[in-house]
């Protein structure tokens, strides 16, 4: 037996999006041509357009599609060049590859939270330049949630630009952007079921003006994002999307929380990260003791579990993540720590099944690895 | 009945043998690439560097050498900026030169550096469409970080004299960018006889998926870009974001299919094209061939019409749903603006708007041609007299 336990790094695709781009792949024609042919193929991208918006809480036409979240994040912050950036420490590498030397680095409580205090601080202190807010609505790495509200909420005291990074969060949480009043939504397809390589960034009325690409050609995506739309990932992000709304995660959170108990019962010393605060109902991260998280995932995947140590792209090259860094973890149980994301409610056995490998993975490894470290 | 589709050069149908090579790459090889740790993330990332592998050897590159990217406007995007902030940055180098019919992309692209100290020369083209090499000679100089010109001409076809610029842009150490979105597939390209440094592909354009495309970044001698999104590290920090496995499969069959059969490929759609075209000019007086002479340098599935009286535009539109073709590239269309493209090799706007492009592809057959070239010149008939 094995199961894919990184749905947080990629998630399985769904049937109704492969169907979608299978019967998109099977048309021809450029959306931007306006024969009969060219128009049937942009109707397929305005449908699925709709579905993004209607997920997400705001208008079509707001829906910027670029080839994925790195690339949507780097468009939101070419907007935020001349302004103050006030970021978080636990943000994807992404945004934080686009921090300058001014952007302000909030900190995280050792439960991961945004410490409100010191954002409304450097809010309020800065309240003379053009303030331009991004945090993340869900960690990648813990699922903890942010608030992502209350974050809004000072946006607007303050009169900042508010953009979330929404990757983890769509299809785990509700979010709308007209209801949380966010200016700058991004969000991902393929870690909800979609295609990989597509993605949108989800842009207000009020920033629309402003924006400026980074891709500049011929005028597609109302002259944010130049390029021909690659139609059968919008078809398939579009499904995704609409599926998206209603995944039942009151079983997967079931699931979790059994197994996370299962393994406390098996190994008592195991820290679950963020345990006491709102959390996805899929992901769990995990800290053992005196063991490397690497030897774990390497362990595990011989056994046919996929998990993964820290988010998947920095893996590879074996660093420390710094979320758990911020959140003020020993460094020897960051280097300890992995990440387990469900796709779905597992079964009873399949949980028990599951937590004995890894048991007896980490009485193995506890032998071993203590003359390393 | 299904429009007969002459539209090639806009975009091309994908290739049920390709689609087939990336299904299982959706469903069941779902991990993602960079999870370099787990079995999931491994054959994923194996069939990425199978696919780079292929693709490099298709244009005679190493695999390290392509950076894979969303398609030939990101890439195009990415060699200009990204090579000429370096240079600005780096060298002090602030001149790009680009040719008057370059994509819309790249003049875009190089106009929006501007604020940040680029001085952008356009270099005019001759009646042909080619880049005037004299011109070029006056105005390179060691100021200069790139130079970028398309290897053929997406409205009228015509190939550029890419190994001669390659002289002259390495007489004072300028960078050779071009676009060769519409040359994959109909032309046989080898970075390394033309010395291009940088080269920017599609594979919407060669019967792949879109929204998948490289850029072919030199690396003896090393050719340095500014990354435009930054990230996770993904294509050696040039480009950050997680890998689209399928795309990439799926592209990368696509030039593997096309490069097996590129000979007689060509030869086919010569004599395709050139059936059309003799159609057409017996049938429809007064029309006139844009760009290079049908057996000069020119594409062999292009064809780009003059016909005084007759709007492109209006043309197009109303044989829709027989033939799809098209007035201008199509990026350009939905507006009424004369293309920039014909302009430069010296039509008027009157005769630019009177103009439309026909391109033919893999799947056309005679019978096609036939029926095209009928619809079309009794359609013109029916206008002019109008």
């Amino acid at each position: 037996m094995g199961l894919y336990l990184d749905y947080n790094a990629s998630a399985p695709m769904l049937e109704g999006s492969m169907d979608a781009i299978i019967k998109a792949m099977q048309l021809i024609g450029n959306p931007s041509s306006i024969h009969t042919s060219g128009r049937k193929v942009k109707t397929v991208i305005e449908d699925a357009r709709e579905l993004v918006a209607g997920t997400i809480g705001t208008y079509p036409q707001n829906i910027i599609f670029t080839s994925g979240a790195s690339e949507s994040n780097a468009l939101a912050f070419k907007y935020a060049e001349n302004m103050q950036v006030i970021t978080s420490a636990i943000e994807h590498e992404s945004v934080l590859e686009q921090k300058n030397k001014d952007s302000i680095i909030i900190s995280v409580n050792n439960d991961g939270i945004i410490n409100m205090d010191h954002l409304e601080t450097a809010l309020s202190e800065n309240i003379e330049s053009k303030l331009f807010v991004s945090i993340m609505a869900v960690n990648n790495e813990t699922g903890i949630i942010q608030p992502i509200e209350k974050i809004a909420a000072l946006c607007i005291k303050y009169n900042s630009v508010f953009h979330v990074d929404a990757v983890q969060a769509i299809g785990r949480i509700e979010i709308s952007m007209s209801k949380l009043n966010i200016d700058l939504l991004t969000i991902s397809s393929h870690k909800i079921g979609g295609p990989k390589g597509i993605g949108c960034l989800a842009v207000n009325e009020n920033v629309y003006n402003s924006l400026s690409p980074i891709i500049y050609g011929g005028g597609q995506e109302r002259g944010i994002r130049a390029g021909t739309e690659a139609v059968s990932q919008i078809a398939g992000f579009g499904v995704a999307a609409k599926y998206s709304r209603k995944f039942n995660l009151l079983k997967t959170k079931t699931s979790r929380d059994s197994l996370e108990q299962n393994l406390l019962d098996l190994i008592p010393d195991i820290i679950i990260i963020g345990k006491n605060v709102p959390r996805v109902a899929n992901t769990t991260a995990i800290a053992f003791k005196n063991i490397l998280a690497e030897s774990i995932v390497i362990a595990l995947d011989i056994e046919g579990y996929e998990v993964s140590s820290g988010s998947a792209c920095s893996s590879g090259k074996i660093s420390e993540s710094h979320v758990l860094l911020a959140m003020g973890l020993d460094k020897s149980l960051v280097k300890g720590s992995i990440r387990i994301s469900l796709c779905r409610a597992l079964e009873k056995n399949e949980i028990v099944a599951f937590c004995n490998v890894l048991y007896k993975i980490i009485q193995k490894l506890s032998k071993k690895d203590k003359v390393i470290l | 009945m299904k429009p007969i589709y002459l539209d090639y050069q806009s975009t091309t149908p994908t290739d049920d043998k390709v689609l087939k090579k990336m299904m299982p790459f959706f469903s069941d090889i779902y991990g993602n690439p960079h999870s370099s740790n787990h079995s999931f993330g491994t054959s994923a990332s194996q069939a990425i560097d199978l696919s780079r592998q292929v693709i490099a050897s298709s244009i005679g590159a190493d695999k390290s050498e392509i950076i894979f990217t969303s398609g030939a406007t990101e890439s195009n995007n990415l060699a200009i900026k990204g090579a000429f902030l370096y240079r600005y940055k780096y060298q002090n180098r602030k001149k790009i030169i680009i040719a008057a019919t370059e994509h819309k992309c790249v003049i875009e692209a190089s106009k929006s550096l501007t604020s940040l100290g680029a001085e952008v020369v356009i270099i005019e083209v001759n009646k042909e469409g080619k880049v005037d090499l004299e011109k070029l000679k006056d105005i390179i100089n060691e100021d200069v970080a790139i130079v970028s010109v398309m290897l053929a001409n997406n409205e009228i076809g015509v190939i550029q004299p890419l190994k001669d610029i390659s002289k002259i842009c390495k007489e004072f150490n300028v960078w050779l960018h071009s676009d060769a979105a519409q040359a994959i597939g109909n032309l046989k390209v080898n970075v390394n006889l033309l010395g291009i440094d940088l080269l920017s592909i599609s594979s919407h354009k060669v019967y792949g998926p879109k929204g998948i495309g490289c850029l072919y970044v030199r690396r003896k001698p090393r050719i340095r870009l500014i990354s435009q999104i930054d990230g996770g590290g993904q294509e050696r920090l040039i480009r950050s974001g997680t890998l689209p496995t399928p795309l990439i499969v799926g592209f990368s069959e696509a030039l593997k299919i096309s490069n097996d059969n590129l000979d007689i490929n060509i030869k086919q759609l010569k004599i395709i094209r050139d059936k059309l075209h003799k159609n057409l000019t017996t049938d429809v007086s007064g029309i006139i061939l844009n760009g290079p002479s049908i057996d000069g340098d020119r594409l062999p599935n292009n064809l780009n019409y003059t016909v005084k009286g007759i709007s492109g535009a209006n043309l197009t539109e109303v044989l829709g749903d027989q033939v799809a073709f098209s007035a201008g590239s199509a990026c350009a269309t939905g507006g009424i603006e004369p293309s920039y493209v014909l302009n430069s090799i010296g039509l008027d706007d009157e005769s630019a708007l009177s103009s439309f492009r026909i391109s033919v592809g893999r799947n056309t057959t005679i019978n096609d041609i036939n029926t095209a070239s009928k619809i079309i010149s009794d359609k013109i008939k029916i206008l002019k007299k109008l």
